[in-house]
């Protein structure tokens, strides 16, 4: 069994396929599962036996190929091809010993459909159900393939709110799809993969980065599920989780939960000396506080205690009993506030003693001259937001 | 149509008492066959009672198998649990005898669920009893529920629900009013994503040989569908915001927190 979606987006389309053939088959990848087409214009989804699918694949491109070989493609004819003569030609000549479904997503200049390719089943000696392939042009938002029903109507509902997601959204959402529905049933994998038709270019997510975003949706579904299950164990929690949720408590954003401050404390005597380190930096920190006096940042830090964002402190500040020292009367003051230490090296049994007092990173004074990036994401500058890492296969 | 049942499991001064929840919905067109049949609990005994919820499959079918569980109840003198566990290897074989002439009767060839139904058993000794019956046209099952985690479900035959069950309940003791509103949520939340499916139920409770009704008149009355909705409702939307932006997880963590509520 394979399980195949296909969402819009609010930026095209996308299709996924589950990855469980390739341990059973001679098709080492599931990326023959998805293929495309007519210059990329159609990424068809396929599931079914393995022999079977590669004599479908090769039928649909010759089809595909001869209809489209004087003319360019566009989504309105390639609808009406589906319904046309050769096409059930197709679908009789492959009728008798294909067990088949799949989808087809096809796309132009930002609009896009989907497809299902309804099933042709051929169960042992029975042949039973639609045995024709049934083109349907109904306008689908999404829809699952594999003969796994409870996906395609969990897809419907979420879209049933008038929710159409970002590429991203969708990805999580058909990671979550597969997780579960690998849970349920044998044969299905929990590890996919994804094309996404936009209207600029054609775009993959390889395996590494699917693999990420299906950890974190376990995670997320574990952590629902463990909610889940406290509303049934405590009536009081559940009052509090409805009324949380649908008053939006979990809407705030999540950086007036961390700090209310953007100020960066930083501490080094040296400062005065280290002139070009420094200007480069505090053009890019506009909001730092810069102190040579530890008992200076001390009570700086009692007084603005709401204002600040984080701490950058020197690796010895006059003495390193007393960089020590600093760091541990910090850490009693604001004990969430990131602490990051600069210096010029380290050893390794420094870096436990910082740690131990609280210190959650360190960076090299040399890099606070060069890597901008490196600086402003050290010290939590910027949203540290692990985005999908999308290769483009074609650009239109 | 979807059929919950549920063991739940009550602490009386030391000694545990069982007891069993069924719930089903009022449709009958969630299977496009023909003579389908609106479920109903049929209440084969009404003292140390026994009850069958029927669930797919057609009536003639369906009521031939309840007469012959019901003149099992009589014939050998079940009055508990006890008694028909004794008695249970008999029941099994005149079932399965049965069985084999539907299944002759469809052929073989056709697959699918022919049918399926609960049947729950209390007495007054405070035990309960749950089985899940079912025959396709490969074979026939009746398998005890209780000792497993203590739920079944009856799904038009699939077995995804009852997976879905075991990856929500780790606990294996519920007690009744959780048992209650579970089987309440399932049904909701299957009719969620499923068409064709009543959003009125009914719920069964077999405790201490006693048998209750509580119809959904009498549910929306307590207010129990409502607010076991909103839960799902808000479990649901909340799992899809933490979808479209993972760090919310972050937030609710933190509310749940100021709130001093326990997270496991």
């Amino acid at each position: 069994m394979t399980l195949i979606i296909g969402m819009k987006t609010t930026d095209g389309v996308l299709i996924s396929a589950d990855k469980a053939l390739s341990t059973t088959a001679r098709i080492s990848t599931a990326r023959s599962k998805l293929r495309n087409y007519l210059d990329s214009h159609v990424i068809m989804g396929f599931s079914g036996s393995v022999s079977d699918i590669q004599g479908v694949e090769n039928g649909l491109e010759e089809i595909f190929s001869a209809y489209f070989r004087q003319n360019k493609f566009n989504l309105d004819a390639f609808g009406k091809m589906l319904f046309s003569a050769e096409f059930k030609e197709f679908s009789k000549k492959y009728n008798a010993f294909v067990n088949f479904s799949g989808l087809i997503v096809a796309g132009e200049k930002g609009n896009s459909k989907i497809y299902k390719i309804f099933p042709l089943y051929r169960n042992g000696v029975y042949t039973w159900g639609t045995i024709e392939i049934v083109p349907r042009e109904k306008d689908y938002d999404c829809i699952g393939s594999g003969d796994i029903a409870g996906a395609t109507l969990l897809l419907e509902n979420f879209y049933s709110q008038n929710r159409i997601p970002t590429k991203e959204e969708a990805v999580r959402l058909c990671a979550l799809i597969n997780y579960l529905v690998s849970l349920f049933t044998t044969g299905v994998s929990s590890s996919f993969e994804v094309v996404a038709l936009t209207e600029k270019n054609v775009l993959t997510l390889p395996a590494d980065e699917t693999q990420k975003v299906s950890f974190e949706v376990r995670k997320i579904w574990n952590f629902t599920k463990t909610l889940g299950y406290q509303t049934f164990k405590n009536l009081d929690f559940s009052k509090w989780l409805i009324t949380y949720i649908f008053n939006g408590g979990h809407k705030k954003p999540i950086k007036r939960m961390k700090s209310k401050g953007n100020t960066i404390v930083i501490l080094d005597d040296m400062y005065k000396k280290q002139g070009k380190i420094y200007s480069k930096l505090l053009k890019l920190i506009p909001d730092a506080k810069v102190f040579e006096n530890p008992s200076e940042a001390v009570s700086y830090i009692k007084e603005h205690t709401a204002d600040i964002k984080g701490i950058l402190v020197d690796r010895v500040v006059k003495s390193k009993q007393a960089t020590l020292k600093f760091l541990e009367d910090v850490r009693e003051l604001v004990p969430r506030i990131p602490i990051v230490v600069m210096g010029q090296k380290f050893a390794e049994d420094e870096l436990n003693e910082f740690s131990e007092r609280g210190v959650s990173r360190f960076i090299l004074k040399s890099e606070l001259a060069q890597d901008e990036e490196k600086i402003l994401k050290t010290l939590q500058l910027t949203e540290d937001k692990e985005k999908m890492k999308w290769h483009v296969i074609k650009e239109f | 149509m979807i059929n919950v049942g549920i063991v739940f499991t009550e602490k009386l001064k030391k000694k545990l008492s069982t007891g069993v929840v069924m719930a089903s919905d009022r449709s009958a067109h969630y299977m496009l066959t023909k003579n389908i049949r609106i479920p109903t609990f049929r209440i084969l005994k009404e003292e140390e009672p026994a009850v069958v919820l029927t669930g797919y499959g057609e009536s003639a079918i369906l009521s031939d198998y309840e007469l012959k569980i019901a003149e099992f109840f009589l014939q050998n003198n079940i009055v508990d649990c006890r008694s028909f566990k004794n008695k249970f290897p008999l029941l099994y074989r005149q079932l399965a005898e049965m069985s084999q002439f539907y299944i002759h009767l469809q052929g073989k060839g056709n697959a699918g669920v022919i049918a399926d139904f609960l049947l729950g058993i209390s007495d007054e000794k405070g035990l309960g009893l749950l089985y899940y019956f079912m025959i396709t046209s490969q074979g026939f099952s009746l398998e005890e529920l209780t000792n497993v985690p203590g739920f079944g479900v009856t799904f038009g035959g699939s077995n995804e629900v009852l997976m879905l069950l075991e990856e929500l309940l780790k606990d294996p003791y519920i007690g009744e009013r959780e048992a209650i509103e579970y089987a309440v949520f399932i049904l909701q939340a299957v009719k969620d994503i499923t068409p064709n499916m009543s959003s009125q139920l009914d719920v069964v409770v077999l405790k201490k040989g006693k048998v209750g009704i509580i119809p959904d008149e009498e549910l929306d009355k307590m207010g129990l569908k409502a607010h076991v909705y909103a839960r799902w409702r808000a479990i649901y939307t909340m799992l899809f915001d933490i979808l479209k932006e993972p760090s919310i997880a972050g937030n609710v963590i933190e509310g749940i927190k100021s709130i001093g509520g326990e997270q496991k």
